[in-house]
């Protein structure tokens, strides 16, 4: 017997007394050899059949799963596919959200002071405990690169990120539009133009949607002028483009650190350029068309709807290339353009079991219901949609706890990985497996070592220079 | 690698990897008569084998080093085992046909 075959065998077991050791020698590896006499005990053949029979009860008991649970596992395994409507419940009564709701703008305009507090901690200078030296990716290089990031979107959108400026370099609802429409041969062509732009000037992903006034907010707030106002488009749109933009998978390991925090900040500056040079391309082609990051309308059920992704349980977007590592924005155009289906890959059904984001989430910020519900936290939620309602109030403050804009959520999920084959085959793999499996799969994912948080090695890794 | 990425590399070398372990077990099969049963473990335990190579080699081109090693312990034990077993199969099967 080889040695890899002796090593396995459980050497704390004691002998019985009708088994006999023998050293074997094979090839010129030496093992030891247990020899069992089952005169008395099972035979070889009756083993055999032993076998067969459990596996006919296995077979027998598989095919009596309750006809829910078979449902729902081929529900899971019926792979990443096209459905035809927007794949989350909606309420009749469902009304456009008031964007001074959210936690942040609450935040800026003094009614949530713990959250105030927390921005001021994430954006204002590096604090350090006295006596206590800052861990690595919690440095001033680190802060340094988060202020990078943010470099091009200050200059070009400032705020936009947590509230609604009525005008942007770069987010600006009002566009000249100085030449003729240019006619394309086809919806098909002005579609396949549209989006090889649109990944030209920075989109990782793109999508396109039909204009729902549902996700336009009914007001908003203008951090400079402070007031709230009710959102007008300039122009009642029949496209929305939505954009996802990629965020460094190697920055985001070192989530909470500043580091993740800084491509985060990247993306935001790369939406804005991307947004308002896509406005551009429309405008150049005789169209109207107007750019927005979160401002505007919710961004999340426009991505859905343009065939990008799923919603999750940590309240974002899980793509399938890059997970819910990314970042949305959004062109409206008045252009007639091809609309593309939401799609379907399994991650509402894997979230029900994982929870991975909710038991990192330092604020308890994310639900631990096991289905999703119309059940809102607070004010910060709008009512009349099914989802995991996050307490967006927590959330912000958690941001206040580790000092940056935190990522856990994001870094933590089991479908943030690289663009590498054998995530993509586990993905695949995933969507054939029982409800069960899941849990087995969320532990897996720790056990191989992905979703580590506040991650030193991550964070001198990223620093390494490759080229 | 020069034009060459990682994972293309990576690749290239598991065709070569796989070319070389069904000629092996070919030649198993033309010079020691083997059965199918060590075939076929011979077969599996080159499966675990390339799939072993693979995972790990991808996990640490993407800096998952703990990934890497675990990809070892699911996928390239099974495989020393299943070639262990493959082994012992063909020399019971040789000193058989011998006697």
């Amino acid at each position: 017997m080889p040695c890899a075959i002796y090593l396995s065998q459980n050497l704390s077991t004691p002998l019985k007394s009708n088994d006999t050791w023998v050293v074997n020698t094979l090839g010129g590896v030496m093992g030891i050899e247990k020899k069992t006499d089952h005169s008395n005990g099972l035979s070889r053949r009756n083993f055999v059949k032993l076998g067969a029979a459990s596996a006919l009860v296995g077979t027998a008991a598989v095919a009596a799963l309750p006809e829910q649970v078979a449902a729902e596992t081929t529900k899971a395994a019926s792979g990443p596919k096209i459905v035809p409507a927007l794949p989350i419940k909606v309420s009749s009564d469902f009304k456009r959200f008031n964007q001074e709701k959210t936690a942040f703008v609450q935040a800026i305009r003094g009614e949530f002071p713990s959250g105030m507090d927390a921005l001021i901690k994430v954006d204002g200078p590096m604090h350090t405990e006295p006596g206590k030296a800052p861990v690595v990716g919690h440095q001033e290089v680190d802060k340094a690169l988060v202020m990078a990031g943010w470099a091009i979107h200050k200059q070009i959108c400032e705020l936009s990120e947590i509230s609604g400026p009525q005008d942007s370099m770069a987010y600006s609802l009002e566009n000249e539009v100085k030449n003729a429409p240019v006619k394309f041969a086809s919806k098909t062509e002005a579609t396949e133009h549209v989006k090889k732009a649109a990944t030209f000037l920075g989109a990782s992903l793109v999508g396109i949607a039909p204009y729902d006034e549902r996700w336009t907010y009914a007001t908003q707030y203008d951090p400079f002028k402070d007031v709230i106002y009710d959102v007008k488009l300039p122009f009642t749109p029949k496209s929305v483009i939505v954009m996802a933009f990629e965020m460094d998978y190697a920055a985001m390991s070192t989530a909470p650190l500043y580091v993740s925090g800084a491509t985060a900040a990247m993306e935001y500056s790369q939406m804005a350029i991307t947004g308002a040079s896509l406005r551009t391309f429309f405008n150049e082609l005789g169209y109207k068309a107007f750019a927005t990051g979160n401002d505007i309308a919710l961004s999340i059920p426009y991505a859905i709807s343009a065939g990008l992704g799923e919603a999750a349980r940590n309240g974002i977007l899980v793509t399938s290339q890059f997970g819910p590592r990314v970042r949305l924005a959004k062109v409206f155009t008045e252009m007639d353009l091809n609309y593309d289906k939401p799609i379907s890959f399994g991650v509402r059904h894997f979230c029900q079991d994982c929870k991975l984001c909710a038991d990192a989430c330092p604020a308890k910020a994310i639900s631990q219901e096991r289905l999703p519900s119309f059940k809102v936290e607070n004010e910060c939620n709008n009512p009349g949609v099914e989802k995991w309602a996050i307490d967006a109030k927590k959330c912000l403050e958690g941001w206040g706890k580790v000092g940056s804009d935190c990522s856990t959520c994001i870094a933590s999920c089991p479908y943030n990985k690289p663009d590498f084959w054998h995530h993509r085959m586990v993905d695949k793999v995933n969507k054939f497996m029982p409800e069960s499996v899941h849990s087995v799969m969320r532990e897996m994912d720790k056990l191989f070592g992905y979703g580590n948080l506040s991650d030193p090695v991550a964070a001198k890794d990223f620093w390494k220079n490759e080229s | 690698m020069g034009v060459f990425s990682g994972i293309e590399v990576l690749f290239f070398f598991l065709g070569v990897i796989t070319t070389c372990g069904i000629g092996g077990i070919v030649y198993l099969k033309k010079q020691y008569n083997a059965d199918h049963k060590s075939l076929l473990l011979s077969g599996s335990g080159l499966f675990f084998f390339v799939f072993f190579v693979a995972w790990s080699c991808s996990s640490v081109l993407e800096n998952e080093h703990q990934a890497a090693n675990m990809g070892f312990v699911f996928f390239g034990l099974p495989a020393i085992l299943l070639f262990g077993i493959a082994w012992k199969q063909l020399r019971k099967v040789s000193i058989a046909v011998k006697q």
